[in-house]
């Protein structure tokens, strides 16, 4: 790959002076009286609370026989309580300008709370009893069982959902808990037969204070924000029932490279969706990879856009990029690209990573980019407090030090070109990788033949999941 | 795209208390709830600013919570300026300034990887273009060098490989919306409210005919009319004075020659002559029913009282549509109804998904209906209260960003492009806080009883 041309005229670019180290706030640590762990940092640029709880389940806690539990338990939270209505918690949302959300993760569920400082007290009032109480009631149960049903149909006909949707299984198995579709929506057969007392008992299984932690940023103090958080979720005790397991370490079977091809008649793009699993976890060190990848996949600069969008103008983006689950890594490659482009993207897909991870890995002019704009762009990253909330999860996630993101940029600028290559190549197998392919078959599957790969041909509506 | 909007001085507007018996279980006292007024006074976008003689517009906020400056460049030129046969060229053009400038050849995204650039991005629209990026202090100036070289020295890097090349990658954007559920109804709505000629007829995505056509001569053209300094807003938001913004900006941008005077637009707000039904058929898995107008834009007295009314009709998540026709009678899975306004004219839109297995007939009557009776008893007190300070909290938070899609620099460089004052954020929330349940019924009538395309 060639050089970036250094420019000439108008005195040149002028030169970048030292760009200061990150200053992440401090974390403060504490417990309430039931044990459950707060994690705290002080913002005060803006009035604003962010309180996020986070419970040790996801995705991969919704249960394989009734996958869209989950989803539909969290739909049902702000959506009455034993004291509050769903139009009560709308209009005290409302009038308290705070705003209450749920969520998950592959690993993590969070409900989280938004609230103008002011307003704290009477926000984290409504904020507890929508984790705590949820009603469950049969008539909004039914409203928001047919919202998931139309969510799901909605799914089926976007060609991103479709190929979430497929692509966990084809990876890792049905049975893994990684398994199942990502969007989290679940198999409509099921999600039709979902009863109040599944929700309760997933409520109960899983949202309950002895998987949870909390995390604040605030720009009140931590002393003035525990006594809030202590009398509203300090007395909450689980559930005599153990709660729910998610055996995120089990096998994951041998997986056939092929291209699968899932109808979406009259599409004027293909989305190729090309996944492998990695044999890596998300609470190894994947710096380097990380980096590699910016490289590869990642930046707008990548081998992969460079090539696909801005030498060949077939998409409008494309990418590759590996996700951070706690257990077994997978890493993607996204490109939506036109339709009678679909198999030579493919195929120079495939092409640019095998260049990559062989002869044309890491260049120095992309190590000096890469490394530059990582380290640099530590304080733009973390200038809002949404950020530093997630900063502080990962840390737990992946099991790191507190001082993490501070000693992040002495690890970035100690990689050299060698050791990202090294990275990738032995964690990246191009050959391995499954490519679904959601675009109109008619016009699509002729073009596959020059890929040299098996096609196989599945419904986007779910079998029997 | 958001607009931001500020405090009243005049009537604190009273909220109801909260409901005092929430939590058996909660000893202390509820406290009291921070009024919309309060709030409202809280959203504040401190600035100076200074013109340099080119006519380039420099707007300056100080804001050291971190070592970075958010940098915006708007110029106020956007798809309503296209003249026919030439549709798309505004943001054809937006993608051209990424590909390099005289003195700094190769991708934008180079030089912005490098320096640890954060936010950043380019956006087109009706009314404008805009580029922004947010960078660290030491790099400021190294951004103006490469803003500066894009406004005053592109045309000799413009290349037609750079252009056919870009042709192709804007195609592929438009294929992609396009290849969403619902992703042609855009193009229908504009192509109906506003007649054939009218500057906000057409996408700003363009058409793929004339999108192929556009040649090289075509697009210089369209930089020299457009992108001189005088039609242009620079807003430097972060960790930067106005002292040191007038010393680089100067240094940079000051040999750029002006171009020519541009004459406004007239787009005036069009009224259908009668209420247009049509049904579209696509692969969806809801029937989607939409009740469309075209209304005046941000800069009309009634602006504020739209926005209101549109709000409590079907934005708050406690909206009318939301409680009668989603929880209530369950006709419609989702519904939503907002006023969107562009500089010179807007569009109400209301928008409702209905439940598989209701005959959409139904629902489209019992949603005019809806419509009908909204019009006759307007929205009340405390649902104004409530779209204002959830609106408010929104803003404040928006505002801990100084660059993005929604910061602060995007408040300061909106209202000086639109309306010439950087200040309009502030007036626009005055605005809104001070409107009344008549004034808004007021104008949810006047504009709404006007005939409708139904979709």
């Amino acid at each position: 790959m060639a050089e970036a041309p250094r420019p000439v005229g108008r005195g040149g670019l002028p030169p970048v002076g030292t760009v200061s180290e990150l200053e992440f706030p401090a974390i403060s640590r504490t417990t309430l009286s039931n044990g459950i762990d707060v994690i705290y940092a002080q913002r005060q640029a803006v009035p604003v609370t962010k309180v996020s709880v986070s419970f040790d389940a996801g995705n991969a806690a919704d249960p394989k026989a009734k996958l869209g539990t989950q989803s539909l338990m969290l739909a049902l939270l702000d959506e009455g309580t034993k004291t509050r209505s769903s139009i009560q918690i709308a209009e005290e949302e409302e009038r308290l300008g705070a705003g209450i959300g749920a969520s998950a993760s592959m690993d993590r569920t969070t409900i989280s709370l938004s609230a103008l400082t002011a307003n704290l007290a009477p926000s984290l009032d409504l904020f507890q009893d929508v984790v705590r109480n949820p009603a469950f009631a049969p008539a909004e149960v039914d409203r928001l069982r047919n919202a998931q049903l139309a969510r799901i149909a909605s799914e089926l006909t976007s060609p991103q959902a479709i190929a979430y949707r497929a692509l966990p299984g084809l990876l890792y198995g049905k049975a893994h808990p990684y398994g199942a579709p990502f969007t989290g929506t679940g198999d409509p057969a099921v999600v039709k037969a979902l009863t109040p007392a599944d929700l309760a008992a997933f409520h109960q299984g899983w949202i309950r204070p002895d998987k949870a932690r909390i995390y604040v940023v605030s720009s009140a103090p931590l002393a003035a924000v525990q006594p809030l958080l202590e009398a509203r979720f300090g007395n909450w005790r689980a559930p005599a029932a153990p709660g729910g397991t998610k055996p995120i370490a089990a096998a994951t079977p041998p997986v056939k490279p092929r291209i699968v091809l899932i109808d979406r008649p009259q599409s004027p793009q293909s989305l190729i969706l090309g996944g492998v699993l990695l044999d890596r976890k998300g609470t190894d060190d994947l710096t380097s990879l990380i980096v590699a990848n910016d490289v590869l996949g990642g930046s707008f600069l990548s081998r992969l856009n460079s090539d696909l969008r801005e030498t060949k103008g077939w998409s409008y983006g494309v990418g590759a990029n590996l996700r951070r689950f706690v257990g077994t890594v997978p890493y993607m490659v996204s490109a939506p690209v036109q339709t009678d482009k679909t198999g030579a993207s493919i195929t120079a897909l495939a092409a640019d990573m095998k260049a990559f991870l062989g002869p044309q890995g890491v260049t120095p002019a992309e190590l000096e980019r890469t490394v530059n704009g990582r380290v640099r762009e530590l304080s733009g990253n973390f200038e809002m407090s949404d950020a530093v909330l997630s900063g502080m999860q990962q840390i737990d996630l992946y099991g790191w030090k507190d001082d993490y993101y501070q000693r992040l940029a002495a690890r970035y600028r100690a990689l050299t070109a060698p050791q990202l290559d090294a990275a990738a190549r032995a964690a990246i197998d191009p050959s391995k990788i499954l490519w679904v392919v959601v675009g109109d078959a008619a016009t699509v599957k002729p073009q596959l033949v020059e890929t040299g790969l098996p096609v196989e041909v599945m419904p986007a509506t779910p079998a029997a999941e | 795209m958001r607009r931001w909007f500020s405090p009243t001085l005049l009537t604190p507007l009273l909220l109801s208390a909260a409901p005092a018996a929430l939590m058996a279980q909660t000893a202390p006292a509820a406290a009291p709830i921070a009024k919309p007024a309060e709030l409202v006074r809280q959203v504040s976008i401190p600035h100076e600013s200074f013109t340099l003689p080119n006519g380039l517009r420099v707007i300056v906020h100080t804001d050291r919570k971190a070592p970075v400056v958010a940098v915006s460049v708007w110029y106020h030129v956007g798809s309503k300026n296209e003249p026919k046969g030439k549709t798309g060229f505004a943001h054809l053009f937006e993608h051209l300034m990424f590909n390099g400038s005289e003195n700094a050849p190769g991708d934008f995204f180079e030089p912005l990887e490098q320096v640890g650039a954060t936010d950043y991005n380019g956006t087109t629209y009706y009314d404008r273009t805009n580029y922004f990026e947010t960078v660290p202090t030491p790099a400021l100036e190294r951004a103006l060098w490469l803003e500066s070289d894009r406004m005053g020295h592109l045309l000799g890097a413009v290349t037609q490989k750079n252009l056919t090349n870009q042709i192709g990658v804007v195609q592929n954007e438009k294929r992609s919306g396009d290849n969403q559920p619902y992703g042609l109804v855009d193009y229908k709505v504009g192509e109906t409210l506003y007649p054939v000629g009218h500057p906000y007829h057409h996408n700003t995505i363009g058409s793929m005919a004339d999108l192929s056509a556009a040649s090289l001569e075509d697009v210089k053209n369209w930089f020299r009319q457009n992108y001189g300094p005088n039609n242009a807003v620079l807003v430097l938001a972060g960790d930067v004075d106005v002292a040191t913004a007038k010393t680089l900006v100067t240094r940079y941008f000051g040999d750029i020659a002006r171009g020519p005077a541009l004459a406004p637009v007239v787009a005036p707000v069009p009224t259908l002559p009668a209420r247009k039904d049509e049904v579209m058929h696509d692969r969806v898995a809801t029937t989607r029913i939409m009740r469309n107008w075209a209304v005046p834009g941000m800069l009309d007295a009634d602006a504020a009282a739209l926005q209101v009314a549109g709000g409590v009709l079907g934005g708050l998540a406690s909206s009318r549509l939301d409680n009668i026709l989603v929880r209530g009678e369950k006709l419609a899975v989702s519904a939503s109804a907002r006023y969107d306004a562009f500089e010179k004219a807007g569009q109400f839109a209301v928008q409702i998904d209905v439940r598989p297995g209701v005959d959409p007939v139904l629902a489209g009557k019992r949603l005019d209906a809806i419509i009908a009776d909204y019009l006759r008893t307007g929205p009340t007190a405390d649902e104004v209260s409530r779209y204002v300070t959830s609106t408010t909290a929104a803003q404040i938070n928006g505002f801990e960003s100084v660059g993005g899609f929604g910061g602060k620099a995007v408040a300061l460089a909106e209202g000086a492009v639109y309306a010439n004052d950087p200040d309009f954020y502030a007036k626009q929330l005055r605005a809104l806080a001070a409107v009344t349940p008549a004034q808004a019924r007021a104008a949810a009538v006047k504009w709404l009883s006007r005939p409708v395309y139904a979709l």
